[in-house]
């Protein structure tokens, strides 16, 4: 293992694992450690905690529940303009996130395309919890179809053949040969969605705003208090570390065990 | 059992296959045919697995072709067994059987049965990926035959295992089939022989030959079919005295089997088969023509040698020569004695006269359509 690999990859590797690891570090020593628990329980920041908990597991639920058949229709079917359609479900991806909050503001805004509908229909979205979760499962759906897209491609589509000639209807085929199969792609697309959507700050703040404890999500509470409270929001900052660490940690045990 | 299921297939896939055939309630046909033949397309047909153009498939009489392959009864084993990787072999088995709704402690006690008269009662519990490739099959061959199908697709179902599990696989495939009805793709003739009632041989998408799995081995017309029975075939035209063949005129005894009048009229399309034991190979050589009764004589190149039991096979291309632009060659083989081989010092690549008594050749009519 290894023995062909040139000496000097070490040095721009280890720049690099240096570069990811020393702000955290440098975040973490700059922790007012004594006032910590306070910092992190006062009532905007368990608000906030808790609001991105609750958005980020709605936002993720929907992304499962849209993405999943996004990507079994993109990964076993083939329909003329799918390359096309492919590329722009997945352009959230690429696009600042304050354009794709633009991008919402413009479609579920008062005064955006659908905005007069909702209205008649006494729906108003825009800076809403609504929003929040609408904003979120926006970015993070693209990270759920790929992961699960490639799950699909890579099982193939040679058991659910054989699952067919022994009489299974294709919803049969689809709830006890595909989804089990893809499990693990699902469950780390799932965590991927997940983090994107616990750390979604642009469309967020574009479409959604920052009221306290309605759309003030973590992110949103840290940037905020930033400027009147800079060790509060260090402490935050703190937190969504070691939620990211966390999602990780269940990322790789959930990969290992399957 | 199902009661009758008289199975009518007329495989029409442009540009792949255009074969009819029919199987009977109960029966065993196999297909044989080289790679490209289109084998597993006409499986693919009868399961439903692909568009299938003009083709038509019967049961019984009833039109399958425009159903799905979960509506048509009809389940298929492949080379690769394809457990379910996320359930354990009884799950497997009782996949299609809960499917179609049978009730889980029924589904499960059939699965049970199933793994028992395949052998693996032992591994129900286990999951595919603790399962070596044969056990793999056999559940495979469980999880088929749970659903108790009215017709048994099988795609070379012992290709992919080891050589040392192929006979015991082979004799519990022998006790299952028995009374199915079967359509079987192998390239394996111990497959065709003790497994099929009948023989198909598929060739560029069409099928070139049919008969009893007998009848096919011993009277090959199919280069194929000749090289399964192990058998030299040569084909050409008969002029009255000789098969007029693209590597020259093949003399023979024109077979009372198969034209009971011994009568052929020239011009038809006609077969000259022989067994290698009946071939001698000279050196090539002004000076070594063999005399006496009349002698079929074939310039051939050495390809390859062979041992088998205390003779050797010598396998060699047959050029052209005498008809150019025959492309390619005909693939002969002679069975011949060690001593002869030293004493020709036979190697591929070596130029050699194989050499044939007439009266060793059979020459008959050729397969028509």
């Amino acid at each position: 293992m290894g023995t062909s690999l040139p000496r000097w990859l070490w040095l721009p590797a280890g720049v690099g694992a240096a570069f990811v690891l020393l702000p955290l570090v440098a975040m973490a020593t700059r922790v007012d450690w004594a006032h910590f628990g306070a910092l992190i329980t006062t009532p905007s920041a368990r608000d906030a905690l808790l609001l991105s908990l609750r958005t980020a597991a709605a936002s993720t639920t929907l992304c499962v529940v849209l993405g999943t058949p996004m990507a079994v229709v993109l990964a076993r079917t083939r329909f003329p303009g799918q390359g096309v359609v492919r590329s722009l479900v997945l352009l959230p991806l690429v696009l600042p996130p304050v354009v794709s909050g633009i991008a919402l503001l413009d479609t579920f805004g008062r005064r955006g395309l659908l905005g007069h509908t909702l209205d008649v229909l006494g729906i108003e979205i825009a800076f809403s919890t609504t929003a929040v979760v609408m904003a979120q499962t926006f970015v993070a759906l693209p990270f759920l179809v790929i992961a699960l897209e490639g799950a699909l491609r890579t099982a193939g589509g040679r058991y659910e053949t054989v699952a067919a000639t022994l009489g299974a209807r294709p919803t049969t085929v689809f709830r006890r040969v595909t989804l089990p199969l893809v499990l693990p792609g699902l469950l780390s697309g799932a965590v991927l969605a997940f983090a994107r959507s616990l750390g979604e700050f642009g469309a967020t703040i574009t479409f959604a705003g920052a009221l306290q404890g309605t759309t003030a999500t973590m992110p949103i509470q840290i940037y905020l208090q930033r400027v009147t409270d800079p060790d509060a929001a260090v402490a935050l900052s703190l937190v969504l570390v070691a939620v990211a660490v966390l999602v990780i940690g269940l990322t790789r045990q959930s990969r290992s065990a399957l | 059992m199902t009661g009758p299921n008289h199975l009518r297939i007329e495989a029409r896939v442009p540009g792949r296959l255009d074969a009819a055939l029919e199987i009977a309630v109960g029966e065993t046909v196999a297909v044989l045919g080289p790679n490209g033949a289109g084998k597993s397309t006409l499986l693919s047909v009868v399961a439903g697995l692909q568009r299938a153009g003009r083709s038509r498939v019967a049961l019984d009489g009833r039109e399958l072709a425009g159903l799905p392959p979960h509506l048509r009864g009809v389940a298929l084993l492949a080379q690769d067994p394809l457990l379910f990787p996320h359930l354990s072999a009884a799950d497997n088995v009782a996949f299609g059987p809960r499917a179609k709704g049978v009730r889980r402690s029924d589904a499960h006690r059939r699965a049970l049965d199933l793994l028992a008269q395949v052998g693996v009662a032992d591994l129900a519990t286990r999951r595919p990926h603790q399962l070596s490739g044969g056990q793999a099959q056999r559940v495979a061959i469980a999880r088929a035959l749970a659903t108790d199908p009215d017709v048994l697709l099988l795609d070379e179902p012992m290709a992919a295992l080891d050589v040392d599990v192929t006979p015991a696989l082979r004799q519990t495939l022998r006790t299952v089939l028995a009374d199915r009805t079967t359509l079987l793709v192998t390239h394996d003739v111990l497959d065709a022989l003790l497994l099929a009632d009948r023989v198909v041989v598929l060739d560029s998408g069409e099928i070139v030959e049919s008969g009893t799995t007998q009848e096919v081995l011993s009277r090959p017309r199919s280069a194929f079919a000749a090289r399964l029975a192990g058998l030299d075939l040569l084909t050409g035209t008969w002029d009255g005295e000789a098969v007029q063949t693209a590597i020259g005129p093949i003399h023979g005894m024109l077979d009372p089997a198969t034209d009971p009048a011994a009568h052929l009229p020239a011009g038809a399309p006609a077969t000259a088969l022989f067994r290698p034991a009946a071939v001698s190979i000279y050196a090539t050589g002004p000076d070594q023509a063999p005399h006496g009764s009349p002698r079929n004589r074939i310039a051939v190149t050495v390809t390859d040698l062979e041992p088998l039991g205390d003779r050797v096979l010598v396998r060699g291309t047959a050029s052209a020569s005498r008809a150019a632009g025959e492309g390619g060659g005909v693939l002969l083989t002679a069975e011949v004695t060690p001593a002869a081989v030293a004493e020709l010092g036979l190697v591929p690549g070596l130029e050699v006269t194989f050499s044939a008594k007439a009266t060793e050749v059979s020459v008959y009519g050729s397969f028509k359509r």
